[in-house]
């Protein structure tokens, strides 16, 4: 049983193992065998001997001189609750990438339920169980990985090597050995694979909060989180999920209020007037005499409270038409201002045609009550004689506002996507598979 | 959150049906001239 992937199989029945300890034959310093009968090997504390732990004999397999990269936060022998079950610390390694990065595993065990592991990096927490089945790789070139119904990207493939051990280990654990792993992340889980040339572990490795791993083992020195793991679950995303949910609701309830508005508009006309501008004065098209020509004729806006649309249109030749006016109850005397104004500019110039401008204003006036109006008005223009229309409208369907409140009540869902996408960029920021990634990094 | 959201959505809801009813605009409604105050101050 050479592989850490060969876990020996439990059933519940397992009895009760109890702990050998016997002094090393190189250093004489104890050690404790705590799964006995099930470990291969166990390491030296004192002089980092590997031992042979499959026989009463205790045989000095080979010895190592390195020490650990990294600080070894739980003692062997330590015991904490995980998920319900109790754990002993039996063994503990630090492996490398063979770059640049080194991470922990600490070896659990549970004369009940086995082995499993727990792994640390960066200060972020794992747990660690070696999976019963093997997982589907044959999706999208390699880039995906299913298991239990669920599908796993590529996040990382290299190599790791083993640099330090201490303690027990179930297969005959070897410094140096070296494993190719690949690894798949999905949502809280890393599924990863570990790969020698006689066989292939695979593994789900869920993250768990250092908070709770340092409450288990009563840790004293946590080592400091930086980063965000791969499989560290996002703080936004089940708040996002929910408010996603409720926007898709807001939004078509947002709608469903606007298209109600729009079929009980009766979006009536109820003046079209035209009027000249001449020199300072305005006066309805063939009615003359000016001094009577600043006034609209009566229209009657309905019984209820509506908005007025009141639209100007004129088609000044390069140049412009102002308008102030004022929308009078003829009944009560309440005034209602307004001003707008028109302007069109056009010529030719280095062979284009151009115009900008528009020939056509629109004010709104809400909440008007019903009753007779007219509009009272001033025009002003920079030419001498200039045409224009006033039509007033009531009751008219505003776009306006649906999109304003559309934009307002996707602000909050918009933050929260962005959190998200941040985070999840963070995430990815150590894989070579990112697919936050741009193009650029490629060449 | 949840919670905040779902009051967040259904006052936004009812403010384009009131909006609607009356006719009013967002300008028109952040010069809070739909209050008789405010509109009274708007058109004198």
């Amino acid at each position: 049983m050479d592989g850490k992937l060969n876990t020996p199989v439990f059933s519940e029945a397992l009895p009760k193992v109890k702990a050998k300890v016997f002094n090393c034959k190189g250093c004489g310093a104890p050690v404790t065998l705590r799964a006995v009968g099930l470990s291969q090997v166990c390491v030296c504390a004192g002089c980092g001997s590997i031992i042979d732990a499959k026989t009463e004999e205790f045989e000095i397999i080979s010895k190592s001189t390195k020490k650990g990269h990294r600080l070894q936060v739980i003692a062997l022998g330590t015991r904490g609750k995980i998920h319900g079950t109790l754990w002993e610390v039996i063994g503990y390694m630090e492996r490398w990438d063979g770059r640049v990065f080194y991470w922990s595993e600490y070896l659990l065990f549970n004369p009940m339920k086995g082995f499993r592991w727990l792994a640390e990096n960066n200060g972020h927490w794992s747990y660690v169980l070696i999976t019963k089945e093997k997982p589907e790789t044959n999706y999208a070139y390699g880039q995906l990985a299913k298991y239990s119904g669920h599908l796993y990207k590529l996040y990382h493939k290299g190599t790791a090597e083993l640099v330090y051990v201490v303690g027990e280990f179930y297969w005959k654990a070897k410094i140096g050995e070296q494993v190719k792993v690949k690894d798949f992340i999905r949502e809280n889980e890393i599924l990863a694979v570990e790969e020698t040339e006689k066989e292939m572990i695979w593994s789900v490795a869920e993250y768990l909060e250092a908070e709770r791993v340092r409450q288990a083992f009563k840790i004293d020195h946590m080592p400091l989180q930086v980063g965000v793991a791969p499989n560290q679950p996002c703080p936004v995303s089940p708040v996002y999920q929910q408010v996603l949910k409720l926007w898709i609701f807001f939004s078509i309830a947002l709608i469903m209020v606007q298209f109600f508005s729009m079929l009980s508009s009766s979006s009536n006309q109820v003046l079209k007037q035209d009027f000249s501008h001449t020199g300072t004065a305005s006066v309805p098209l063939g009615s003359l005499p000016p001094d009577q020509g600043k006034s609209t004729q009566t229209f009657e806006l309905g019984d209820e409270i509506t908005n007025v649309q009141i639209t100007l249109y004129s088609k000044p030749d390069n140049g412009w038409l102002y308008l102030q006016g004022e929308l009078v109850n003829l009944e009560s005397g309440e005034a209602y201002e307004f001003d707008q104004g028109v302007e069109a500019y056009s010529g030719y110039e280095d062979g284009y045609y151009w115009s900008e401008g528009n020939v056509q204003s629109i004010s709104n006036l809400p909440a008007v009550p019903g009753g007779n109006y007219q509009i009272n008005f001033e025009s002003s223009s920079d030419k001498e004689q200039l045409d224009f229309r006033i039509s007033v409208a009531r009751d008219v369907p505003l776009w306006e506002t649906f999109i304003w409140l559309l934009v307002l009540l996707s602000l909050f869902p918009v933050f929260m996507y962005w959190r998200r996408s941040t985070f999840n960029m963070k995430k990815w920021a150590e894989s070579d598979y990112s697919p936050y990634a741009s193009n650029d990094e490629d060449y | 959150m949840r919670n905040f959201f779902i009051a967040f959505g259904t006052a936004v809801c009812v403010l384009l049906a009131y909006s609607n009813y009356h006719g009013m605009t967002m300008e028109d409604m952040t010069k809070a001239k739909w209050s008789p105050k405010g509109k009274q101050a708007y058109h004198k």
